[in-house]
This record gives C-alpha cells, sequence and structure tokens, in this order.
C-alpha cells in the first residue's frame, strides 16, 4: 500500500428537521436566487453538482465556493446525474452559520462550518434509505474481494466504517459504508460510494495501518471525518459484486481480534435487525436475507485492533498480505 | 364455557403479517413490530403450519402423531409448550386461554 496524504473532511451529523420530499424542486436555467432563511441565501448557479445515489439523485448549489469544492470532492465517487430528482442548496448567513434547504423546504438552520458538510452526507443518506426501490437496504459497509462481495452489517459505533477503510486500504474494492444494498433478484451488492463516515478513533485506527493523513485545514471540522474513498486509494470503487462474505462486526479494543462463524440461523437472526426497508416487502425481503445467509459464509468478527482484523478477513478470502489485495486490484 | 373448555377448544392461527421464509428446511418467521425472529426446526415448522384456526391443540397433536408416528404424550407436551410460547410473543391472533389452576386438596397439600 502505497502512502498518501489524505484530504480530509469533518462534520458532525446534525438532527434535520428535514421536511417529506414528495415535490422535486425545479432546477430552472435561469440564474435565481434563493432567500434559505433571512439574510441567508444562495444563487443554484454558484457551484453544483449533481449527482445519483442509488434511488436518490439530487443536487447541491451552494454560494461558498469552498463549501463548493469540498462537496464535489465528497461525491466524486456517485455517478453524474442528468436530472436530478432533489436539490439541495447551502447557504452561507451573515452571521456566519450555514443553512441547508432540501426541495425548497428548510432542512437545517444555524449549522457551523464543520457541521455543514456532515449534514448535507446525513441527509444524502436519508434520501437513499427513503428512496429504496426495489432494493434490499441494510445498515452495513460493503467491499470486495475480486468478485466476492463482502457486506459488513452492523449498528453504528460497531467498526463498520473502520473495517471497510482498513481493508480498502489492504487493496480490497469499496461499495459503500452505512448504507449496503443488496439488488435481490441478481443477490449483488450494489456500490454507493458515499465518503466513509468516521470518528477521531478510527481515522487514527487506519494511520496505524500506514496511511499518512494530512488534515484539511479549510474548516471542515468537527467531531466526525467524512473521508472519500479515494483518499484512502484511488480507484478503489467497484460497480457491483456477489455477495460471498457477510460480517457482523464488534469493536471490542484491547481484546483478541477473532472470527468465529455462524451458522446461516445465527447468521439471519443478527442480519434482519440491521435492513431499512425490511417492511417494505416483508416475504420477499426476508427470503433475500435468508438467501444470502444459506449461499454466504457468516462470521462474527471481534475487532481488538484493526491490523489483525484485516489479516484475518483476508485470509478468509485467500489474500496472503495487503500488498497482494493491492495487486489483485490494480491487475482488474 | 368454563376456561378449561374454551383452553381445549382453542384454535391456534397465526398472525398475518408474519414474515416467513425457507431456511434449510428450517423455517424464518421474522415478528417485524417486535424485531424478533424465530427459526423454527422441521418438527416445529410441522406444528406452525398447524396453526391456522382450523384445528384445537388435541386435534394438531392428532395430526402430528399421526405424521410423524411419534409417541402421543411427548407431542401432546411439545405442541402445548410450543402454542404457549408463541402466545405469549404474541405470534398468534389470539393467546391462549389460560387453564384454570388445579384446585388444592388436602392431599396434595400434604403430597
Amino acid at each position: 500500500m502505497g502512502s498518501k496524504g489524505i484530504l480530509l473532511f469533518m462534520g458532525k451529523p446534525h438532527p434535520p428537521n428535514l421536511a417529506p420530499r414528495t415535490q422535486a424542486r425545479p432546477t430552472g436555467t435561469t440564474a435565481e436566487r434563493v432567500e434559505v432563511r433571512e439574510g441567508c441565501s444562495a444563487s443554484v448557479h454558484d457551484i453544483r453538482l449533481c449527482r445519483a445515489a442509488l434511488g436518490f439523485s439530487f443536487s447541491v448549489a451552494s454560494g461558498d465556493e469552498h463549501f463548493g469544492q469540498a462537496a464535489q470532492l465528497m461525491f466524486a465517487d456517485l455517478a453524474p446525474a442528468m436530472q436530478p430528482a432533489h436539490a439541495f442548496i447551502v447557504a452561507l448567513g451573515v452571521d456566519g452559520s450555514y443553512s441547508v434547504q432540501a426541495d425548497g423546504a428548510p432542512a437545517v438552520d444555524y449549522l457551523a462550518r464543520g457541521e455543514v458538510l456532515g449534514t448535507l452526507v446525513w441527509l444524502v443518506n436519508q434520501g437513499v434509505t427513503e428512496n429504496p426501490g426495489d432494493l434490499l437496504l441494510f445498515h452495513a459497509a460493503a467491499v470486495a474481494a475480486g468478485e466476492v462481495g463482502v457486506l459488513v452489517p452492523a449498528p453504528s459505533g460497531s467498526g463498520k466504517s473502520t473495517l471497510a477503510g482498513g481493508l480498502v486500504a489492504s487493496g480490497l474494492c469499496y461499495l459503500s459504508d452505512e448504507v449496503g444494498a443488496l439488488d435481490t433478484a441478481a443477490m449483488r451488492a450494489l456500490a454507493y460510494p458515499k465518503p466513509l463516515s468516521l470518528a477521531t478513533g478510527s481515522l487514527v485506527a487506519l494511520c496505524d495501518l500506514g496511511l499518512q493523513v494530512q488534515p484539511d485545514v479549510s474548516g471542515w471540522m468537527s467531531s466526525e471525518y467524512q473521508l472519500p474513498s479515494a483518499a484512502i486509494r484511488l480507484g478503489s470503487v467497484v460497480g457491483s459484486c456477489p455477495v460471498g462474505l457477510v460480517l457482523f462486526p464488534e469493536l471490542a479494543l484491547g481484546r483478541q481480534s477473532v472470527l468465529d462463524r455462524l451458522r446461516p440461523s445465527e447468521a439471519l437472526g443478527r442480519l434482519v435487525v440491521n435492513t431499512f426497508n425490511l417492511a417494505d416487502q416483508p416475504d420477499k425481503h426476508l427470503q433475500a436475507c435468508a438467501e444470502l445467509c444459506r449461499t454466504a459464509e457468516s462470521y462474527r468478527l471481534v475487532i481488538g485492533d484493526l491490523a489483525t482484523a484485516c489479516s484475518l478477513v483476508l485470509s478468509l478470502l485467500g489474500v496472503s498480505a495487503p500488498g497482494d489485495a493491492l495487486l489483485a486490484a490494480e491487475a482488474r | 364455557m368454563s376456561e378449561a373448555g374454551a383452553a381445549a377448544t382453542f384454535r391456534p392461527k397465526a398472525c398475518a403479517g408474519l414474515a416467513q421464509a425457507e431456511l434449510d428446511g428450517d423455517l424464518a418467521v421474522y415478528d417485524l413490530h417486535a424485531q424478533e425472529l424465530l427459526v423454527l426446526n422441521r418438527s416445529a415448522r410441522a406444528i406452525w403450519s398447524c396453526c391456522d384456526g382450523t384445528g384445537t391443540v388435541p386435534e394438531i397433536v392428532a395430526d402430528i402423531v399421526e405424521v410423524f408416528g411419534a409417541e402421543p404424550e411427548t407431542v401432546r407436551c411439545q405442541v402445548t409448550e410450543l402454542v404457549a410460547d408463541w402466545s405469549r410473543r404474541g405470534l398468534l391472533e389470539c393467546p391462549v386461554p389460560e387453564a384454570p389452576a388445579p384446585e388444592r386438596t388436602p392431599a396434595a397439600d400434604a403430597g
């Protein structure tokens, strides 16, 4: 793994007051200045990006050039969208605080600079989980080793993003963080390459794997890092992959890192509680979960330290060393 | 009808809206409200499939005995226990009526 500088952006997710997005905001072609709140406005053409994230397409406009550049970096791995169905406007007020408008309605006001990027990522994530289409969505990270997709479902704080970051740093390909999407017809995990959301401790653990972190000082910092996959390893994103391995991480720093094989019934019990939308199509989605547990190997992974946990997973995948995974990824 | 009579004529019926899926011959039943998953092995699955609101517990016992050729008292205990468990978990449309506690007699007390 080559050491490289990592551009970091931080932002603490903020509970938004997000109105139901039943109407797409018109994306006009004429310059339009939008007042998000009193003394806080932006032109929808100032800085704009249009991206598709699974079933959720969106645009982001902001009058703040630096924020616009940061947002471009954050969502660089998402596919472009021609006609985004949803629109976010991020505006800087005269008091120095930020406001976010979603589809023409106020979403979050009075954000500090360090909160606004994380909030935008959070809002996009929320949009993705509210618009699943026919996909089954898990609270999970996902990576891939060749044609073996690795789903990492777990509640917050279990180490799934950290593990995903460590595995990508070790040469595996990146599919998603926070939301793992399964195409139940093809039983393939789909890419949703949002930035990895990492707590400070997770970032330190990634640095311990050899990454050289150069925190960007543009000020988008709070208590949670938003780390684009390209900052870990350029070109690490892959399109989709059949799931061959399901890992249920448990963060237990200082303990021994261990892998325990789970029976399909045990895995199913852990998997279903980490779904976002099983209730949308209960029988179909439960059958997909059961199929996943029947066809993929499932393990409980105690993460005592990241390096050992990654080594255990790489061994399981038949990758003897991080360098092998990287070479395989580069060969692809 | 007495409570004992109500228990004898109770016809267990699985709640509608439970998600179900096959898992290597077992049956996974997921209660979306309680977010609880039960994986029923083959014999439990057979009893579960009888809980369609048409048969009483004694009738279900008779069906299982006939199909599996098992010892009736063993089957009766298992069926009663499982139906009571599913009832407690809220997986049946109506709870199992409670049978009255056996009356205490001097002989039993002396027991």
